[in-house]
């Protein structure tokens, strides 16, 4: 009773530093979408300052989870969870990597004094990517295998919506290609948030084997 | 009748996939009941291990396997173990003979103090042993390869066996028990008093055995029950003391997605 009373507080301590981790990742989205509607470089340049912090996470979150598979040798549903934790903290790595990525077209752009185009459809659509990954990571600190499997759905809209745009905006720069330089940019914004909302999507997948141990794909 | 002599005729009974089964089996000890209603189909040549908190019934289960538990004044079975479909709890099943096609290998090496030669001679000489010295000395050889401490041994054969190291021992025992040529090899916690490296070569030892000999292995370590078992059995203790057995299937199954909300719970250490 007592070693596993241990085997818990050594958990919540896991758990808490993911949950750290996901929320610096929340932030770098958040901001980046924010530098995105400001169309602004300052705001950009500190998401791309403050990336490394997050990967440090990562790695206490991978030294988290050797130490605890070491002392306690967890079995079943402990081990899933805690190698479940492993890939969730590489997923949010990527995510932050996304925000990142982001702001740098932002900055680029702002540098290059170009305007970026459908810029509210873009933050329409950051505004959906967030919620996936909140709903997704929501469901995951909660095991709950019924809210991973929504994710799945809203999945669908940001891809739909993502195609929806990159068709104006072929259509923008047929009619004129001197925006062809923006529309890239622009491109390259959604590109990041369809890979975010895959991500989420991962996260709500690695919800559902640590809750029930079969693998399901939702991207399908 | 015993069972070598009935062995012939009453595999094709079993359709030969199963060494040994029981039956509804209770097991007292005078008037406790130590064992509830177990009944289990040991897979041929594969490993099962019997897993569960202390006190759960799996090493009384196990040594009634090869009815060591005569030995102990008081004990009684109800039901039935079947080995190549004759029950060894039979009037007229001779126990020394189930031990010698069911063989044990117990929790602390123990070897007689005798040589290393005479340690594997041991068991044949018992049985009535009435071949050559050099025929005593092939089986000694095959024994000892068979537990994969020949190479260690072959130099020192009539030094003590006492003053091999714990896990040599162990091989030690184990090649004892192959001299008689069981088919079943009982072993209750062959490595808990063994180092971690002594463990694998037993556990390596084990998986090589598997070629040829149905084992029975009692864990109380998770891992290791995971690492060599093709099949697990989860025995608990009931209300009334006695063991009973909660959940028996392929051991990747029980380690992965139990069907019992207790065997989750003691193999995440949550009790035991």
């Amino acid at each position: 009773m007592g070693a596993h009373h241990n085997m818990a507080h050594d958990y919540e301590y896991l758990r808490h530093t993911l949950d750290a981790m996901a929320h610096r990742v929340q932030n770098a989205l958040h901001e980046s979408l924010q530098a995105l509607r400001r169309s602004d470089a300052i705001g950009a340049s500190r998401i791309i300052r403050d990336d490394p912090d997050i990967n440090a996470l990562q790695r206490d979150v991978e030294d988290l989870v050797a130490r605890f598979i070491t002392q306690w040798q967890p079995m079943l549903r402990d081990l899933r969870r805690v190698l479940a934790m492993l890939a969730v903290a590489g997923e949010l790595e990527r995510i932050g990597d996304y925000a990142k990525q982001m702001a740098g077209q932002v900055r680029r752009a702002r540098d290059a004094n170009l305007p970026l185009l459908m810029t509210s459809e873009l933050l329409e659509l950051g505004a959906l990517t967030e919620h996936i990954f909140s709903a997704s990571i929501a469901a995951f600190l909660a095991e709950d295998v019924v809210a991973a499997r929504s994710v799945a759905a809203l999945d669908d809209q940001i891809d739909a919506r993502r195609h929806a745009i990159i068709a104006a905006l072929r259509q923008a720069t047929l009619n004129d290609g001197s925006l062809f330089d923006a529309a890239i940019a622009s491109i390259e914004i959604t590109r990041a948030l369809e890979r975010v909302a895959d991500r989420a999507t991962n996260i709500a997948e690695r919800t559902i084997y640590l809750a029930t141990a079969a693998h399901e794909s939702l991207n399908e | 009748m015993t069972v070598a002599e009935i062995s012939s005729v009453t595999t094709a009974q079993t359709n030969g996939r199963y060494a040994v089964e029981l039956q509804n089996t209770h097991i007292y000890y005078g008037s406790f009941r130590a064992v509830k209603d177990v009944s289990l189909q040991i897979e041929r040549q594969r490993i099962t291990a019997f897993i569960g908190p202390s006190g759960c019934g799996k090493s009384t289960v196990l040594r009634a396997i090869n009815r060591m538990n005569d030995l102990i004044p008081g004990s009684r079975l109800e039901g039935r173990i079947l080995f190549h479909g004759k029950n060894i709890y039979d009037p007229d099943v001779d126990p020394v003979e189930v031990r010698r096609r069911i063989g044990m290998v117990f929790q602390k090496p123990n070897p007689f103090p005798k040589s290393i030669y005479d340690n594997i001679m041991f068991g044949p000489r018992i049985n009535g042993w009435r071949g050559t010295k050099a025929q005593a000395d092939e089986l000694v050889e095959r024994a000892l390869r068979g537990a994969a401490i020949w190479d260690e041994v072959k130099d020192k054969l009539h030094q003590p066996g006492t003053a091999l190291s714990g896990g040599q021992q162990q091989r030690l025992c184990i090649a004892r028990a192959l001299a008689v040529q069981p088919e079943v090899i009982l072993m209750d916690e062959p490595c808990s008093a063994l180092d971690p490296i002594s463990t694998l070569k037993i556990e390596e030892l084990m998986l090589e055995l598997r070629r040829n000999y149905t084992i029975i292995i009692v864990t109380h370590n998770m891992q290791q029950a995971s690492r060599v078992s093709d099949y697990t059995a989860f025995f608990l203790m009931d209300a009334d003391r006695a063991g009973q057995l909660v959940e028996y299937g392929p051991t990747e199954q029980i380690f992965t997605s139990p069907n019992d909300k207790r065997t989750e719970d003691y193999i995440s250490g949550r009790f035991g």
